[in-house]
Protein backbone atom coordinates (compact mmCIF):
# COMPACT_ATOMS: atom_id res chain seq x y z
CA UNK A 1 0.00 0.00 0.00
CA UNK A 2 3.09 2.06 0.26
CA UNK A 3 2.75 3.88 -3.05
CA UNK A 4 5.85 6.31 -3.87
CA UNK A 5 4.77 10.17 -3.47
CA UNK A 6 0.69 9.37 -2.11
CA UNK A 7 2.28 10.53 1.34
CA UNK A 8 1.15 14.06 0.07
CA UNK A 9 -2.55 15.05 0.11
CA UNK A 10 -2.60 16.08 -3.30
CA UNK A 11 -0.41 13.13 -5.31
CA UNK A 12 -1.76 10.82 -7.48
CA UNK A 13 -1.21 6.96 -7.21
CA UNK A 14 1.06 7.53 -9.75
CA UNK A 15 3.98 9.69 -7.87
CA UNK A 16 2.83 12.21 -10.15
CA UNK A 17 1.62 15.42 -8.09
CA UNK A 18 -1.88 16.37 -8.59
CA UNK A 19 -1.39 20.14 -9.38
CA UNK A 20 -5.12 20.53 -9.96
CA UNK A 21 -5.92 19.93 -6.66
CA UNK A 22 -3.45 23.44 -5.21
CA UNK A 23 -4.33 25.39 -8.35
CA UNK A 24 -8.00 25.41 -7.89
CA UNK A 25 -8.16 26.87 -4.91
CA UNK A 26 -5.27 28.98 -5.65
CA UNK A 27 -6.93 30.06 -8.36
CA UNK A 28 -10.33 30.77 -5.73
CA UNK A 29 -8.31 33.21 -3.26
CA UNK A 30 -6.75 35.38 -6.25
CA UNK A 31 -10.63 35.33 -7.84
CA UNK A 32 -12.17 36.54 -4.35
CA UNK A 33 -9.06 38.98 -2.95
CA UNK A 34 -8.67 40.62 -6.76
CA UNK A 35 -12.02 41.93 -6.23
CA UNK A 36 -10.97 43.64 -3.12
CA UNK A 37 -7.97 44.62 -4.37
CA UNK A 38 -8.34 45.56 -7.89
CA UNK A 39 -11.79 45.37 -9.56
CA UNK A 40 -13.26 46.77 -7.27
CA UNK A 41 -11.72 50.34 -8.55
CA UNK A 42 -13.92 50.08 -11.86
CA UNK A 43 -17.80 50.15 -12.35
CA UNK A 44 -17.54 47.82 -15.32
CA UNK A 45 -16.25 45.30 -12.95
CA UNK A 46 -17.37 46.49 -9.51
CA UNK A 47 -21.37 46.55 -9.85
CA UNK A 48 -21.75 43.25 -11.10
CA UNK A 49 -18.14 41.69 -10.26
CA UNK A 50 -19.13 39.26 -13.77
CA UNK A 51 -15.04 38.81 -13.82
CA UNK A 52 -14.53 37.68 -10.24
CA UNK A 53 -17.49 35.22 -10.71
CA UNK A 54 -16.04 33.39 -13.41
CA UNK A 55 -12.91 32.83 -12.28
CA UNK A 56 -14.31 31.42 -9.22
CA UNK A 57 -16.24 29.17 -11.33
CA UNK A 58 -13.26 28.23 -13.12
CA UNK A 59 -11.44 27.68 -9.84
CA UNK A 60 -14.09 25.22 -9.02
CA UNK A 61 -13.81 23.74 -12.49
CA UNK A 62 -10.54 22.95 -11.80
CA UNK A 63 -10.78 21.54 -8.47
CA UNK A 64 -13.62 19.44 -9.87
CA UNK A 65 -11.40 17.97 -12.92
CA UNK A 66 -8.97 17.30 -9.95
CA UNK A 67 -10.81 14.69 -8.15
CA UNK A 68 -10.79 11.99 -10.40
CA UNK A 69 -7.31 12.48 -11.08
CA UNK A 70 -6.37 11.56 -7.43
CA UNK A 71 -5.61 7.83 -6.96
CA UNK A 72 -4.56 7.34 -3.58
CA UNK A 73 -7.28 8.33 -0.30
CA UNK A 74 -4.98 10.65 0.65
CA UNK A 75 -5.27 12.22 -3.01
CA UNK A 76 -9.20 12.05 -3.13
CA UNK A 77 -8.87 14.07 0.68
CA UNK A 78 -7.12 16.63 -0.47
CA UNK A 79 -9.04 17.10 -3.82
CA UNK A 80 -11.94 17.66 -2.04
CA UNK A 81 -10.67 19.62 0.88
CA UNK A 82 -9.23 21.73 -2.47
CA UNK A 83 -12.48 21.34 -3.86
CA UNK A 84 -14.39 23.06 -0.92
CA UNK A 85 -12.06 25.44 -0.46
CA UNK A 86 -12.87 26.87 -3.93
CA UNK A 87 -17.23 26.51 -3.39
CA UNK A 88 -16.70 28.42 0.04
CA UNK A 89 -15.11 31.16 -1.45
CA UNK A 90 -17.13 31.60 -4.36
CA UNK A 91 -20.10 31.59 -1.62
CA UNK A 92 -18.15 34.13 0.05
CA UNK A 93 -18.03 36.23 -2.82
CA UNK A 94 -21.51 35.55 -3.77
CA UNK A 95 -22.74 36.43 -0.21
CA UNK A 96 -20.91 39.62 -0.32
CA UNK A 97 -22.33 40.45 -3.91
CA UNK A 98 -26.13 39.22 -3.73
CA UNK A 99 -26.76 39.91 0.10
CA UNK A 100 -24.06 41.73 2.18
CA UNK A 101 -24.05 44.73 0.04
CA UNK A 102 -28.22 45.33 0.07
CA UNK A 103 -28.14 45.44 3.84
CA UNK A 104 -28.93 48.95 4.69
CA UNK A 105 -31.07 51.24 6.63
CA UNK A 106 -35.07 52.34 5.86
CA UNK A 107 -34.85 54.52 2.86
CA UNK A 108 -36.95 56.31 5.27
CA UNK A 109 -35.25 57.56 7.41
CA UNK A 110 -33.30 59.64 4.77
CA UNK A 111 -35.16 63.28 4.29
CA UNK A 112 -36.66 64.09 1.33
CA UNK A 113 -36.34 66.08 -1.34
CA UNK A 114 -37.79 69.69 -0.47
CA UNK A 115 -35.27 69.74 2.76
CA UNK A 116 -33.24 72.73 3.79
CA UNK A 117 -29.78 71.98 3.94
CA UNK A 118 -28.85 72.80 7.82
CA UNK A 119 -26.05 75.36 8.48
CA UNK A 120 -22.99 72.79 9.58
CA UNK A 121 -19.60 73.77 8.92
CA UNK A 122 -17.19 70.43 7.81
CA UNK A 123 -13.22 70.75 7.53
CA UNK A 124 -12.24 70.62 4.06
CA UNK A 125 -8.66 68.19 3.33
CA UNK A 126 -7.29 71.24 3.72
CA UNK A 127 -8.52 72.09 7.07
CA UNK A 128 -10.78 74.97 6.55
CA UNK A 129 -14.45 75.04 7.40
CA UNK A 130 -16.97 74.88 4.59
CA UNK A 131 -20.64 75.66 5.57
CA UNK A 132 -22.45 73.54 3.23
CA UNK A 133 -25.56 75.55 3.81
CA UNK A 134 -23.78 78.38 2.38
CA UNK A 135 -22.06 75.89 -0.10
CA UNK A 136 -25.42 75.32 -1.06
CA UNK A 137 -26.74 78.87 -2.48
CA UNK A 138 -26.79 78.24 -5.81
CA UNK A 139 -26.40 74.81 -7.08
CA UNK A 140 -24.06 71.70 -5.36
CA UNK A 141 -23.74 68.05 -5.97
CA UNK A 142 -23.29 66.86 -2.16
CA UNK A 143 -21.94 62.74 -2.00
CA UNK A 144 -21.68 60.66 0.87
CA UNK A 145 -19.64 57.98 0.76
CA UNK A 146 -18.10 55.66 3.30
CA UNK A 147 -15.15 56.32 3.73
CA UNK A 148 -11.57 55.29 3.14
CA UNK A 149 -11.60 51.05 3.20
CA UNK B 1 -13.72 55.84 -3.47
CA UNK B 2 -13.69 55.19 -7.27
CA UNK B 3 -17.15 57.45 -7.50
CA UNK B 4 -14.65 60.12 -6.31
CA UNK B 5 -12.47 59.75 -9.03
CA UNK B 6 -15.74 59.20 -11.43
CA UNK B 7 -16.55 62.90 -10.26
CA UNK B 8 -13.25 64.62 -10.54
CA UNK B 9 -12.98 63.35 -14.38
CA UNK B 10 -16.81 65.35 -15.28
CA UNK B 11 -15.75 68.13 -13.06
CA UNK B 12 -15.36 70.81 -15.72
CA UNK B 13 -18.49 69.78 -17.04
CA UNK B 14 -20.27 70.09 -13.34
CA UNK B 15 -18.54 73.62 -13.19
CA UNK B 16 -19.91 74.53 -16.96
CA UNK B 17 -23.49 73.97 -15.06
CA UNK B 18 -22.47 76.16 -12.33
CA UNK B 19 -22.55 73.32 -9.83
CA UNK B 20 -19.91 73.06 -6.94
CA UNK B 21 -19.37 69.46 -5.80
CA UNK B 22 -18.57 68.44 -2.51
CA UNK B 23 -18.12 65.08 -0.79
CA UNK B 24 -18.81 64.20 2.77
CA UNK B 25 -16.91 60.67 4.38
CA UNK B 26 -16.24 60.17 8.59
CA UNK B 27 -12.47 59.84 7.80
CA UNK B 28 -10.34 63.00 9.55
CA UNK B 29 -8.98 65.29 7.45
CA UNK B 30 -5.86 63.82 7.16
CA UNK B 31 -7.37 60.88 5.77
CA UNK B 32 -9.07 62.88 3.21
CA UNK B 33 -6.31 64.85 2.50
CA UNK B 34 -4.50 61.38 1.23
CA UNK B 35 -7.44 60.52 -0.90
CA UNK B 36 -7.64 64.32 -2.61
CA UNK B 37 -3.89 63.97 -3.18
CA UNK B 38 -4.25 60.44 -4.37
CA UNK B 39 -7.00 61.10 -6.95
CA UNK B 40 -6.26 64.61 -8.10
CA UNK B 41 -9.31 65.92 -6.34
CA UNK B 42 -10.26 69.76 -7.26
CA UNK B 43 -13.72 70.00 -5.32
CA UNK B 44 -13.80 69.61 -1.47
CA UNK B 45 -14.01 66.41 0.55
CA UNK B 46 -15.08 67.40 3.68
CA UNK B 47 -14.84 65.46 7.28
CA UNK B 48 -18.08 64.55 9.21
CA UNK B 49 -16.43 62.45 11.96
CA UNK B 50 -19.08 63.11 14.32
CA UNK B 51 -21.75 62.42 11.92
CA UNK B 52 -23.16 65.82 12.19
CA UNK B 53 -24.41 66.74 8.87
CA UNK B 54 -25.20 62.45 8.42
CA UNK B 55 -27.52 62.66 11.13
CA UNK B 56 -29.29 65.84 10.16
CA UNK B 57 -29.90 63.80 6.67
CA UNK B 58 -30.93 60.68 8.36
CA UNK B 59 -27.79 58.79 6.18
CA UNK B 60 -26.20 57.18 9.48
CA UNK B 61 -25.85 53.29 8.79
CA UNK B 62 -24.83 51.89 12.30
CA UNK B 63 -22.26 49.20 12.49
CA UNK B 64 -21.70 49.40 8.61
CA UNK B 65 -17.72 50.81 8.87
CA UNK B 66 -14.68 48.19 8.64
CA UNK B 67 -14.24 48.50 12.28
CA UNK B 68 -17.84 48.38 13.04
CA UNK B 69 -18.57 51.86 13.61
CA UNK B 70 -21.16 54.15 11.75
CA UNK B 71 -21.22 55.38 9.20
CA UNK B 72 -23.30 57.39 6.27
CA UNK B 73 -24.92 55.32 3.80
CA UNK B 74 -23.75 55.93 0.05
CA UNK B 75 -25.84 59.03 -1.38
CA UNK B 76 -26.20 61.86 -3.50
CA UNK B 77 -27.77 64.88 -3.66
CA UNK B 78 -28.69 67.99 -5.93
CA UNK B 79 -29.59 71.18 -4.01
CA UNK B 80 -30.30 74.20 -5.31
CA UNK B 81 -31.18 76.90 -3.72
CA UNK B 82 -30.19 75.56 -0.40
CA UNK B 83 -32.86 72.77 -0.99
CA UNK B 84 -32.42 69.17 -1.86
CA UNK B 85 -34.15 68.86 -5.25
CA UNK B 86 -33.05 65.26 -6.27
CA UNK B 87 -31.71 62.54 -4.56
CA UNK B 88 -30.20 58.91 -5.16
CA UNK B 89 -29.94 56.26 -2.76
CA UNK B 90 -28.47 53.27 -3.76
CA UNK B 91 -30.14 50.19 -2.40
CA UNK B 92 -27.06 48.25 -2.98
CA UNK B 93 -23.75 49.86 -0.99
CA UNK B 94 -21.57 48.74 -4.04
CA UNK B 95 -23.18 50.26 -6.72
CA UNK B 96 -22.92 54.41 -6.92
CA UNK B 97 -24.19 56.71 -9.16
CA UNK B 98 -21.83 57.31 -12.26
CA UNK B 99 -20.92 61.02 -13.12
CA UNK B 100 -22.59 60.37 -16.40
CA UNK B 101 -26.06 59.86 -14.99
CA UNK B 102 -25.55 62.67 -11.88
CA UNK B 103 -25.07 65.17 -14.98
CA UNK B 104 -27.91 63.79 -16.99
CA UNK B 105 -29.71 64.12 -13.68
CA UNK B 106 -28.35 67.78 -12.88
CA UNK B 107 -29.74 69.16 -16.53
CA UNK B 108 -32.86 67.78 -16.06
CA UNK B 109 -33.88 68.91 -12.27
CA UNK B 110 -32.39 72.34 -12.33
CA UNK B 111 -32.71 73.46 -16.04
CA UNK B 112 -29.90 75.56 -17.78
CA UNK B 113 -27.49 77.63 -15.78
Amino acid sequence: MAEPGSADGASSATGRFNHRAWIGPLVAIFGLLSYFTLFYRWPLTRDLPWLNLLILLAAIGVSLTALPRARSTAGRVGGGVGLFVSVALAGLLCFYVFSLSYRLPDAGRVVDDGTRLPEISLASARGEAVDVAAAARDKLILVFYRGHW
Amino acid sequence: MSELHGLQTRITEFEKEGTRVIAVSPDSVELNRGVVDRFGLSFDVLSDPELALTDALGLRHEGAGIDGGDVPRPATFIVQDGRIVWRDLTDNWRVRIQADELLAALREVTGPS
